[in-house]
Order: C-alpha cells, then sequence, then structure tokens
C-alpha cells in the first residue's frame, strides 16, 4: 500500500532539545536573547577573565586620591582605601557568579534526583524524601543560611554549602510533581508496556520534558541565588576582605552612602544587571527549548 | 510458542477495585472497575471485548498486560501466573505480549524519532544488534505500510492513521504471542479505520497471533474476532462466538447494545425494531446490587436484584450468559 | 422567535460561504463555496472527516471563528430572512442563542468546570428573559425536565464533573434551547457519549424538533446518525461540499466516489467476518496541500485525467442530487449496488 508521509510544516528531524530555527523565533525572543546573551556574556568573561576588562589591580591601594568619584582614570571612582573601584567591581564577579552558580548547580542537581526518585518510585522512599523536603521549605529559607553559615565559619564555603541546602527542596518538589505528572501519559506507560526499566523511563521519557521548566527555573534562580550570596556578605558572612564580592562591597560602602554614592550604587547595579541579564537569556532560550508539545493542527 | 491445545491467555476471577475520593476532596469511595471476571484465549484467535464507558473493559486490559494488579484472582500466561512472576520474568513476558493504544499521538514520544521509536524494544531487551535490527526496522515498516523514510522523522510529523501504524509497528518488533488492542481505531477518521482494521488482520494471520480487541463499537468487534465478550459494570455479561452473540443476543444488555448500533442505512433505521433503553451507564462507585443491569431491564424480576446471576450456558455452544432471565 | 414558518420557506440559508485560515488572501479555504439551506422541522446533516472543513462551517454560520486565525471571506448566511454575515461580533451576539444556537461537542470543556448547573443554566434565562431569579431557576428545573435529566432539582446542584457525558449533552442542549431559537447546530452531539446514551439522545433531539418546530444542522462524521435523524445529507472534503442531497438518496445511490468509500468503509454487514474490509486509500488531506484539480483525485478509483485538472462543480447527475464529480457528470460512474438490498434475512 502506497502511504504518502505527512509533509510537516517545519523540517524537524533534529533529536536535541532545541526545537525551532533562529529565524522562525519571535522578535521579542531574539531581542531578549542577544540581549541577555549580551549581559551574561560580560559578566562571565568579567568572572574568568577580569584582565580582559580592566588593567587596573583590585587590591592595589592608593592608586588615586581615595573616595573620589567616577572620572576619565578610574570610570567607577575609587573607594575609601583609594583602590580603583571598577577593578573591585569587575573583579568582584567572580567571587559573586561562581558562588551562584555551584549553589543552583548543586541545588537543582540534588533536588532533580531526589524529586525524580521519590515521583518514580512512590511508595516508603516517596514518603521519606518528601517529609525531609518538606521540612526543609518548613523552615525561613534566608534565616535558615544565616544560622548555617554562621555556624560554620565565615568563608565563600560556607555561604555555598548554607544556601545548597535550602536550595535544593524547591527543585525536588518540582521534580516529583512533573514526575507524578508524567506517570500515566500515554507514552510512558507505552514504555512500560514494552518493559522499559524506571532509569530508562525517567531518561528517555520524561527527562526531555522537563527542559524547559528547568531552563525557566535555573535562569531565575541564579539571580536570587546571587542576591542571596550578595545578601550574606553583607552581613559578614561569606567572602571576607579584601576580596570584593559585591554583597561586602555594598556593606562597605554604605557608611558612605551619602558622600560616596557610587560605591553602593555600582555593587548593587551588577546585581541587579546580572539578574534582569540571566532572566532575559532564560526567557528568550525558553522559546527555543523543547518544553511541552506544541499541539498540532488537528481538526 | 505454545504447545498446541494449551490456553495462551486464562484470566481467573479477577477482580479490580479503586480507592478515591468522591469529587476531588470527597469521602472516600471504592470504584469496582472489574468484578469476577473470567476469560480465555487461544494461540492465534482473536477475542474481543465490548463495553461502553464504565464498563471496565480498558482495565481488564490492563491487568491482562500486568500494567496493573487485580485486587482478586489471576491471570496466567501459558500457565504462569503473572502475579506471581519475579522482575525479570515479567520483562521475559512482555516480549510475548505487547499493546497498541487508543490514541497514537499520545503514545508516541514526540522527542523520538521513528527508528528509535522501533529500535527501542530491541535496547530494552539486549537484543539490539548493528548488523540484523535495522533491517529489521526496514521489515517493521513494509509491514504496516510505512515508507523507509520514516525512519528519521519524528512521530509527530505523521497524521493520525500513519502513527497508529508506527504503534503497531512498535507492538511487533519483539514479535508477541498476543497483541491487546484498546480502542485501535476510535480516534481514527473512518476512512482510515478500515485501513487499520485490515491491516491487524493481515498482520494476525500472517504471524498467527492471538489478539484481545476491546473497543466500544460492537461491529468492529464482532467482524474482527472469532469470539467476543460483552462487559457491563465489569463484569463479562454476555461471551460467546461473534456470529452467534451477533446474531442470537441472550443477554438484554447485549441486545440493546445491538439495537443501539445506527447503521448506515436510512429505510433499515426506520424499520428497525428498536430496544430503548432508559437511564445511564451503571456507576462502577456505586453499583446496584444483584445484577448491575437491573435499574434499566425490562424483563428484570425481584431475583435480578437481589442476586448477581453468574454466566451460564444459553443458546449455542459456547455461549454464555450471566443472567437469570435469558433462554 | 419561534422556528414556525408558515410557507415552509428556509430557516437558514447559506450561500457560497467561504472560510480562510491565515489571511484575507490565503489560499487555505476549510470552507470553499458552501451552500445549503435548512427549513423549519428539517435536519440537514454536514458529513465529513478531519479537515473536511464540517465544524469550521459551523462556526463560520454563527460567527465563532478564533479572531485572528480564521474569517469569513466571501458568501452569505441568513437566519429567517435576516442576513447574518457581515455583522459585527456585537449584533451577533443578539442572534446567537435567539435566532440560532450552537450546541458544541461535549468534551468537559464545554461547560465551566467551577459553576454548579444550576447556575450555567439560570444565568442565561434571567438574561433572555427578564424577571426573577426565582423565576429563573423555576424555568432552569423545567427545561432540565424537558431534556430527560432525572431529577433536576438536584441536578441544578450538581457541578459539571460529576455528571455522565450523556447528562452534560443535555444539559449544553437545555442551555442552547432557553433563547428559543429558530435554528439549532448540533456538533458532535453524539461523539463523546455511549451508543446507548447516543440513541437518547438522538431520539430527544427528534422529539424537541417536532415539537417546536426546529430546523437542525448536524455535524457529524458518524453515518449512522445521519441515516437515523437527518432528511438531507451534505458531504463535505477538503472545505468542499461533494454530494449534496436527501438522505434517502445518499445512502441508496450515492454519487461521489467518496461517499461511496465511506459508507463501504463502515459496510461490516455484507463482508463476511474476519476478511478485508473495503478501504480508501490515503488519508484525509491538509489543506495546505491539496492537489490540483478534484482534492479526492488522489485516492479515486474512478479518477482520470480531467480529475487532476480541473476542481469539479457540484451538479446534477443520473440520482436526485448534486455531486461534485466529473465522472459522476457523465453519468460514468458504475451503478451502486447496496449490498444490504441484497443480503436477505437480517
Amino acid at each position: 500500500m502506497d502511504v504518502e508521509l505527512a509533509v510537516a510544516d517545519r523540517a524537524e528531524t533534529s533529536q536535541t532539545i532545541f526545537r525551532r530555527s533562529w529565524s522562525r523565533s519571535t522578535r521579542s525572543r531574539q531581542v531578549f536573547i542577544v540581549t541577555g546573551g549580551l549581559i551574561v556574556a560580560v559578566f562571565l568573561v568579567a568572572a574568568i577573565a577580569p584582565g580582559l576588562l580592566t588593567s587596573h589591580n583590585p587590591d592595589a591601594l592608593y592608586v588615586g586620591p581615595p573616595t573620589v568619584g567616577p572620572s576619565a582614570q578610574h570610570l567607577l571612582g575609587t573607594d575609601e582605601l583609594g583602590r580603583d573601584f571598577y577593578a573591585r567591581v569587575v573583579y568582584g564577579a567572580r567571587s559573586s557568579l561562581l558562588m551562584s552558580v555551584i549553589i543552583v548547580a548543586i541545588g537543582a542537581a540534588l533536588g532533580t534526583v531526589v524529586g525524580v526518585a521519590a515521583g518514580l518510585f512512590g511508595g516508603w522512599l516517596d514518603e521519606v524524601l518528601m517529609r525531609i523536603v518538606d521540612l526543609f521549605l518548613s523552615l525561613p529559607g534566608f534565616v535558615l543560611a544565616l544560622a548555617l553559615a554562621a555556624a560554620l565559619g565565615r568563608g565563600e564555603r560556607s555561604v555555598v554549602i548554607a544556601l545548597s541546602v535550602i536550595w535544593w527542596p524547591g527543585y525536588a518538589r518540582l521534580f516529583r510533581g512533573m514526575v507524578l505528572g508524567m506517570k500515566h501519559r500515554l507514552h510512558v506507560e507505552s514504555a512500560r508496556a514494552l518493559g522499559a526499566g524506571h532509569f530508562r523511563i525517567a531518561r528517555k521519557h520524561m527527562l526531555p520534558f522537563m527542559w524547559g521548566q528547568l531552563n525557566a527555573r535555573v535562569t531565575q534562580d541564579l539571580g536570587y541565588a546571587l542576591v542571596s550570596v550578595a545578601g550574606l556578605s553583607f552581613v559578614g558572612l561569606g567572602a571576607q576582605p579584601p576580596a570584593s564580592e559585591w554583597g561586602s562591597l555594598l556593606q562597605s560602602g554604605l557608611q558612605y552612602v551619602a558622600t560616596a554614592w557610587w560605591l553602593t550604587l555600582f555593587p548593587g547595579l551588577a546585581i541587579t544587571l546580572w539578574t534582569v541579564g540571566i532572566a532575559m537569556l532564560g526567557d528568550g532560550l525558553s522559546g527555543f527549548i523543547r518544553g511541552e508539545r506544541e499541539a498540532g493542527e488537528r481538526d | 510458542m505454545t504447545s498446541p491445545g494449551a490456553v495462551l491467555l486464562e484470566v481467573d476471577g479477577v477482580s479490580k477495585t479503586f480507592n478515591a475520593r468522591s469529587g476531588g476532596l470527597g469521602r472516600r469511595i471504592q470504584v469496582a472497575a472489574v468484578n469476577d471476571v473470567d476469560l480465555r484465549i487461544e494461540p492465534g484467535e482473536t477475542f474481543g471485548l465490548v463495553g461502553e464507558t464504565g464498563s471496565g473493559k480498558s482495565t481488564l486490559g490492563r491487568i491482562v498486560l500486568g500494567l496493573e494488579a487485580p485486587t482478586q484472582g489471576s491471570v496466567r500466561f501459558e500457565g504462569q501466573s503473572i502475579g506471581a512472576m519475579s522482575r525479570r520474568q515479567l520483562k521475559q513476558l512482555r516480549r510475548r505480549m505487547q499493546v497498541v493504544f487508543q490514541d497514537p499521538y499520545e503514545s508516541l514520544n514526540p522527542y523520538m524519532t521513528v527508528r528509535e521509536i522501533l529500535e527501542e524494544p530491541f535496547r530494552v531487551h539486549g537484543l539490539y544488534d548493528s548488523e540484523r535490527t535495522p533491517a529489521r526496522l526496514g521489515e517493521l515498516l513494509d509491514v504496516v505500510g510505512l515508507p523507509r523514510a520514516a525512519l528519521r522523522r519524528t512521530s509527530t510529523e505523521f497524521s493520525g492513521g500513519q502513527q497508529q501504524r508506527l504503534a503497531i509497528a512498535r507492538s511487533l518488533t519483539l514479535d508477541p504471542d498476543l497483541l491487546v488492542a484498546d480502542e485501535p481505531t476510535a480516534a481514527l477518521d473512518v476512512s482510515i479505520q478500515a485501513q487499520i482494521l485490515n491491516l491487524m488482520l493481515d498482520i494476525q494471520r500472517a504471524r498467527k497471533m492471538s489478539m484481545l480487541l476491546i473497543s466500544h463499537n460492537l461491529l468492529v468487534v464482532r467482524h474482527m474476532s472469532a469470539r467476543l465478550g460483552v462487559m457491563y459494570a465489569g463484569r463479562i455479561v454476555e461471551t460467546g462466538f461473534s456470529e452467534d452473540v451477533y446474531r442470537s443476543p441472550k443477554h438484554p444488555y447485549t441486545m440493546a447494545l445491538l439495537s443501539a448500533v445506527p447503521v448506515a442505512n436510512p429505510r433499515k433505521e426506520r424499520e428497525r425494531h428498536r430496544i430503548k433503553v432508559s437511564g445511564e451507564a451503571a456507576d462502577p462507585a456505586s453499583l446496584p446490587s444483584g445484577c448491575p443491569f437491573h435499574p434499566r431491564c425490562w424483563l428484570a424480576e425481584e431475583r435480578c436484584r437481589t442476586t448477581r446471576p453468574e454466566p451460564r450456558p444459553v443458546g449455542a455452544a459456547g455461549q454464555l450468559v450471566a443472567c437469570h432471565v435469558a433462554t | 422567535m419561534t422556528g414556525t414558518n408558515a410557507d415552509g420557506r428556509p430557516v437558514l440559508e447559506v450561500e457560497d460561504l467561504r472560510t480562510a485560515i491565515g489571511g484575507k488572501d490565503s489560499r487555505r479555504l476549510p470552507v470553499n463555496g458552501v451552500s445549503f439551506t435548512v427549513s423549519a422541522g428539517e435536519t440537514v446533516a454536514v458529513v465529513g472527516e478531519s479537515g473536511s472543513g464540517k465544524t469550521m462551517t459551523a462556526l463560520s454560520v454563527m460567527g465563532l471563528l478564533p479572531k485572528g486565525v480564521a474569517q469569513v471571506v466571501g458568501g452569505r448566511v441568513a437566519v429567517s430572512g435576516r442576513v447574518i454575515s457581515g455583522l459585527s461580533d456585537r449584533e451577533m451576539q443578539s442572534v446567537r442563542g435567539v435566532d440560532i444556537a450552537y450546541m458544541p461537542q461535549d468534551p468537559v470543556s464545554s461547560l465551566n468546570p467551577a459553576l454548579t448547573i444550576g447556575l450555567q443554566v439560570t444565568e442565561p434565562i434571567l438574561v433572555h428573559r427578564k424577571g426573577t431569579r426565582q423565576q429563573a431557576e423555576k424555568d432552569a428545573v423545567d427545561l432540565l425536565g424537558k431534556v430527560g435529566i432525572p431529577d433536576p432539582r438536584r441536578a441544578m446542584h450538581a457541578y459539571p464533573h460529576q455528571l455522565s457525558g450523556g447528562m452534560r449533552q443535555r444539559v449544553l442542549l437545555a442551555m442552547c434551547l432557553i433563547g428559543q431559537p429558530s435554528t439549532l447546530i448540533a456538533d458532535e452531539p453524539t461523539t463523546a457519549v455511549d451508543v446507548t446514551t447516543q440513541e437518547q439522545i438522538i431520539d430527544l433531539l427528534a422529539s424537541i424538533q417536532t415539537e417546536s418546530h426546529l430546523a437542525i444542522l448536524l455535524i457529524t462524521h458518524d453515518l449512522g446518525v445521519v441515516a437515523r435523524i437527518a432528511s438531507t445529507v451534505l458531504v463535505m472534503y477538503a472545505g468542499r461540499v461533494v454530494e449534496h442531497g436527501s438522505a434517502e438518496q445518499v445512502f441508496s445511490e450515492p454519487m461521489h466516489p467518496y461517499t461511496r468509500g465511506l459508507l463501504q468503509s463502515v459496510d461490516f454487514d455484507s463482508v463476511t467476518p474476519r476478511t478485508r474490509l473495503f478501504a480508501l486509500d490515503g488519508a484525509p488531506p491538509q489543506l495546505g496541500n491539496l492537489p490540483a484539480g478534484c482534492s479526492f483525485s488522489s485516492r479515486c478509483q474512478y479518477a482520470e485525467p480531467v480529475c487532476r485538472q480541473a476542481v469539479p462543480e457540484l451538479a446534477a447527475t443520473t440520482g436526485t442530487g448534486l455531486s461534485a464529480c466529473h465522472v459522476a457528470a457523465r453519468g460514468e460512474l458504475p451503478p451502486w449496488t447496496s449490498t444490504q438490498d441484497l443480503r436477505s434475512g437480517t
């Protein structure tokens, strides 16, 4: 019997998670990706190779007169110890971004594994894991992180540990919910009927549907994590002087807020810009990443 | 292969009750989806299961497949009880018993290419052979009438009928002895239904495969099955050879079902003797006492209200009817 | 406005209706020159598979096409003599439910799951009939009883999900009847319900029609339902009407190869069990991809070269109806042997 193939509206033979070509995405998506991407790229350069963005040494004291506003030689002015503030902010990216990325990575990884396991296996494992998750979620997150970080001692490592601990339960909940929702889908049942085991089902028949949510959550969290990191540093935990992490910059700039406004404005701006940039990137990417399948044209 | 004469599938006294909450948050209720069902399927035979909503036919199908465990009773495949199987044995069983679901769009993973979909059974069971499997895939596509070029595409690029062909091809990859088809054509256009039914007939005949065909359409079931069972409220109320049940139904529900099926012939429609059944299909969450059909049955007597009828021989050879009144 | 027309004039008139998807000048026409009339007390069935355009036709008549996606680009629709095809959405609101009502298929989404049946039926009554809420509620109970809902008083307090498919369909019907329309468009009223309930719904429609001379436009893919209740049949394929005639004629002497194919596809009776059924090759077409000439030509066993070049118009044939087929127009379609007639004893 001669059966013709239905001609696809979109030539979609790719097996990756990216589904739509650039030219077919909407203008706003393109703008978001480009703008967000640029911002994120600049920040990442600052974090990885700060020397490319500034020739000043962030720790060198008295390279210029102290607490002087932005000028030609010092783009963002100097701080109370005469250090070039632009360099301080740029070099601060490493600490701030690195910590937030690690926190989200740990939180997402751990949370996903726990959530998927709980959803897939169900039973007593689900009960136990979810009670633990509930416990963490019932405690005020930031306060808990504060207490943990204080208990673990000052320094970047404590902040990362403390925030990771409060970060993963949210992901666990999210993924458990998604797995439960997918469990009864027909293609999952079909895979089960074929004899596929839990891991295969999770990997091939559930995970691809979750990338969209994961993207949305992660890009958002990278912003929130940074804010939390900066918050902990602000109160004195986290990165210690002379490290120029943005939160601690805010802390030390606080007393000059009326006189040397640039000492608080620019670190704050950096935090905000990163959050907005990564969120824009995530939003733009969401149009590309296959989340839920699109409804076809059915009569 | 089964030894000749031995039954392939035996369902014995199977019941399935679900716990649910009335309306989502209300009080706990019991849903008696399947109630004490017996059936047998021989090798190479098609058995049809007819029923409307709430009859429990799909649940029974899933129990047969081992996707759902019965609350009572047993399902035996070639004499071996499915409930007593180890994980490994169950996995082996999957090679012998396969399924085609109603909605092909939903039953295929939209992120997988046709090739991946057809290869999956091989990979799951460790049977993938880089030399021979690709040829097998080609053969399967030929059998179901899909072009080889389909391998590169994802399932979403096909029409409903083609998707169902793909689902059928997938079910055949490991050469099952029994195929459970749950409403395989209900989601397809009328002109495609006939194609798919023909395809299934051809396949079944060529492979001497057994089939459990579940459908709400009595005409389809009668056409495709050698024997059939009519389900109502989780019970098989009538069973027998398709021709016998179709021409000479003994259970009032079967008669009502036959009468209600519209036929594409206006004159015949007007001239037919119609049995009008009132009320709605029995709700499995609150079944009537005795015979579940009695509130709607025009032949009901007192004993129909009090005692549940068990299947007994009425009519032709092999015809069993669960009714006090039937003759 | 009741549907009684003393001189038997058509209540719903559709003339050369055209609807386009994706812009006014798009070539994708799910409704491509559809014409028919429905008189008071008459049931006209529009039959087709997916992509045929039957639902789009109904939506076009009602002015319910999804905005920005599809729009009517030609033709004329009139109800009881009044032209409604050019009306704005605002003006259509006073037509819908009052002159012509649309009863959608019952997927669960046709009724608001968050409101009780009582609320959903009472509100339109209040809007259409003015009067107190108490009166409206009483009317609602009466109406629910009229459409065959047992214990309507109790049903008023139920939520849609607590009702069966058949009950929900009846509620939808009740809501359609509130404004006492002259015409009812029933879109696949039997598809989502069981066969035994289907019979009840059809009987209900028939009795309501007899009582109020309702003109019914029945949209369906189920030929059996058509045979039971329709007096006139339109068969649609790829946006066009390919056959148009009385039910009697279309079923006993179909004059279009597609109609014949459809009838044969469901003709289980004349085929020995467990042998091959007649099946049309191929699949219903997609609008963006229609072949040149007759849309059905690629699947047609009678196709000739002219079929692939020129689109056939609806024309008279040897039968009493119209058929859009070159071969039929020339009288060269083989006679239809209705196998049900030949068979005896069933």
